[in-house]
């Protein structure tokens, strides 16, 4: 891992309300260059809104948002350039084909290598349909052409939204090594997921938001020994931590 | 690590992918309609100027300012939804793109859409030149005032709106008018603003009527002056700040049905929404889904119903010259916007046909409520003040025939215009 002294993604404060409701409430988070992070956390914890607003989508009431070094409030442009994210559902343009898309983004980022973003595709197992319409994409495909765009120009930080969930086996194998595969390039990867088994087995650092806090944050030697606990370890952890308040 | 620094998208490469997404999507052919709706005026000019019994005279001054609105005002309504309340803004919201480059495919949308607008005043400017070269020169230059406005003043009021509520400014005002207690939704801001400037651009024209005619009145050149110094203006200062506020105003407009939307107040349904929807059975939720959606998304469509609606009542009781032309010119125009209405309830946002076929309730109810949605707004905005306008008219026969002539051409014209916008 290409790891630096200043974090890829430094995140301080991050409020966010809509409307009178706090829906990201003083949420600091630094992920380092290489870094693979879970975001785990109830519907409605924040999740996503979190994710949007260190991509820039959306405007945070307070805090600081730093994406290798820029800072998005002051140099959003700069600091966009090396943010990806996958949302949910992903954002396609639903005319272009697969590849138009992909480019699209990729320009916008500054990045005008064809070769790499067909290479991009075809680690994604999309190389054989880039030339259909997004609109005639399965659900799978979609989350792969949101995952690829997201990808695509090299950023510094990928934030993906669910983008694991409804992929084949194949798919989320594929899709698990071109996460590793930016991550060992230098990027730092923010994944919100309910799937525990996929962040056991890929991140290297576990974050628990619940009601727009950060309630847990475990990595290293705490995570390590956690997952010494055996399979379902994660799990328990998350339900002892998080109540289940449909049930109460 | 860091992104590769090549250049990011310019305005032209921005604007050439937008225009393969439209023909992608196999847009209705835009300028060949602006020509033929040309077409169709010009020969109608004609016909009143006498051509088709041998005499080659000039129409009115009001038929011909009613041609010029016909063509300019679509133009400049279409502002926000060039700029804004795209499919695509909530990806270019987050995209690294210059604001300049945002302004740019704006200005050149703009300007698309006004040089079709000049496509279909041209055959009428034809006409009039050939009674009266002087007259057409006087008629082209409110038509230049009118597209520098659509082309500069309207879009850059529109960055302005959104550049106010990006920045909380909008919210700001309203509690400093009313006192703390005001809390204006924000659509209300970026529907407004947008149409009162073209209102004034209306007025203007109008105004220049009696210009046209002699030559000599100065309220026309007045008017279209001011037009186009603000049009100028606004544009120049939107073109500086652009840069700046283009991309904030764009995400947080994008960003409404997330940020905004979330909390916004829920509005029991109006009394006429109650009364028509108590009368649809299983059409009823879906009456109130869309009635509610509509307000949000497309507010503009209630204010321009509105102004369409009183702007017939008053020509009705103002009774001018060409009074049954005139009602045949804001007929189309509510009818053309009704089209697009009936459209619009039926495609997303409004309407999620893949999640609709899975509820319960039969096509024929949500056909049944879109309809009645539509019809609602026909008989509040066109219908109520179309028949205070022809009882006041004094020629009933004819300004009913026109005006329903004239809306049910315009409603065919805007259900075929927007079919795939």
């Amino acid at each position: 891992m290409g790891r630096t002294n200043v974090p890829a993604l430094d995140v301080k404060e991050l409020t966010v309300h809509y409307g009178r409701r706090v829906a990201v409430d003083q949420l600091s988070l630094a992920a380092a260059a290489g870094e693979i992070i879970g975001l785990l956390g109830p519907n409605g914890a924040g999740k996503s809104t979190a994710l949007l607003a260190i991509a820039g989508a959306v405007m945070p009431s307070h805090g600081e948002i730093r994406i290798d070094g820029t800072d998005l409030a002051t140099d959003p442009l700069a600091a966009k350039r090396k943010v990806g994210l996958a949302d949910q559902p992903p954002s396609l343009y639903e005319f272009f084909t697969l590849a138009e898309h992909v480019a699209m983004i990729a320009e916008a980022r500054g990045d005008r290598d064809r070769a790499a973003q067909e290479r991009l595709l075809a680690d994604l197992g999309l190389g054989g349909v880039a030339g259909r319409p997004c609109r005639e994409l399965s659900f799978g495909m979609r989350q792969r052409v949101g995952l690829a765009a997201a990808l695509v120009a090299a950023p510094a930080v990928v934030l993906l939204d669910e983008t694991l969930n409804g992929l084949d086996p194949h798919a989320a194998r594929r899709a698990r090594a071109a996460l590793i595969a930016a991550a060992e390039r230098g990027a730092a990867v923010v994944m919100s997921t309910h799937l525990l088994g996929v962040a056991e087995r890929l991140c290297h650092r576990i974050v628990v938001m619940d009601q727009g806090k950060v309630v847990a944050d475990l990595a290293g030697d705490e995570l390590a020994r956690l997952y010494a606990g055996g399979v379902g370890a994660l799990e328990e952890m998350y339900v002892s931590m998080i109540a289940d308040r449909e049930a109460s | 690590m860091t992104a590769p620094g090549g250049r990011t998208l310019s305005g032209k490469e921005l604007l050439a992918w937008g225009d393969l997404d439209e023909q992608r999507r196999g847009r209705a052919p835009a300028w060949i309609a602006a020509a033929a709706i040309g077409l169709v005026l010009g020969v109608e000019l004609a016909r009143r100027a006498g051509w088709f019994e041998g005499v080659y005279g000039v129409p009115s001054a009001t038929m011909i300012v009613a041609v010029l609105l016909a063509a300019f005002v679509p133009a400049m309504f279409g502002a926000p939804y060039r700029m804004f309340w795209r499919r695509d803004a909530p990806l270019l919201a987050r995209l690294p793109i210059a604001g300049a480059a945002l302004w740019y495919v704006a200005v050149v949308r703009a300007a698309r859409a006004a040089a079709r607008s000049a496509v279909a005043v041209a055959p009428s400017l034809v006409v009039v030149a050939v009674g009266d070269p002087a007259m057409a020169g006087r008629a082209a230059a409110i038509a230049a005032a009118m597209a520098l406005a659509a082309i500069a003043l309207v879009p850059a009021v529109c960055l302005g709106a959104a550049h106010m509520v990006a920045t909380g400014k909008a919210s700001g005002l309203a509690s400093a008018v009313g006192g703390g207690e005001v809390q204006l939704p924000t659509t209300t801001w970026l529907g407004g603003l947008p149409a009162t400037s073209i209102a004034g651009v209306v007025v203007a024209a109008i105004y220049g009527a009696p210009w046209i005619v002699d030559g000599v009145d100065q309220a026309g050149p007045v008017g279209i002056s001011i037009v186009a110094a603000a049009a100028i203006i606004a544009g120049a200062l939107a073109t500086r700040a652009a840069p700046r506020t283009y991309p904030l105003a764009m995400r947080e407009v994008a960003a409404l049905d997330r940020q905004i939307h979330a909390h916004l107040e829920i509005h029991p349904p109006t009394l006429v929404e109650r009364l028509v929807r108590d009368r649809l059975g299983a059409g009823a939720p879906v009456h109130d889904r869309l009635a509610r959606l509509l307000r949000r998304r497309y507010p503009l469509a209630v204010f321009a119903g509105a102004a369409g609606g009183a702007a017939m009542a008053v020509i009705g009781v103002a009774a001018p010259r060409e009074l049954v032309a005139w009602l045949g010119v804001v007929s189309a125009a509510l009818g053309f916007l009704a089209g697009w209405l009936a459209r619009a309830l039926a495609r997303p946002p409004l309407e999620l046909p893949r999640l609709t076929a899975t509820l319960p309730v039969a096509p024929a109810s949500v056909a049944a409520a879109r309809t009645a949605y539509v019809a609602t707004w026909a008989a509040l905005y066109l219908a109520a003040p179309g028949v205070i306008a022809v009882a006041a008219s004094g020629r009933p026969v004819t300004a009913a025939v026109t005006s329903v002539a004239g809306a049910v051409a315009g409603f065919v014209l805007g259900r075929t215009l927007t079919a795939t916008s």
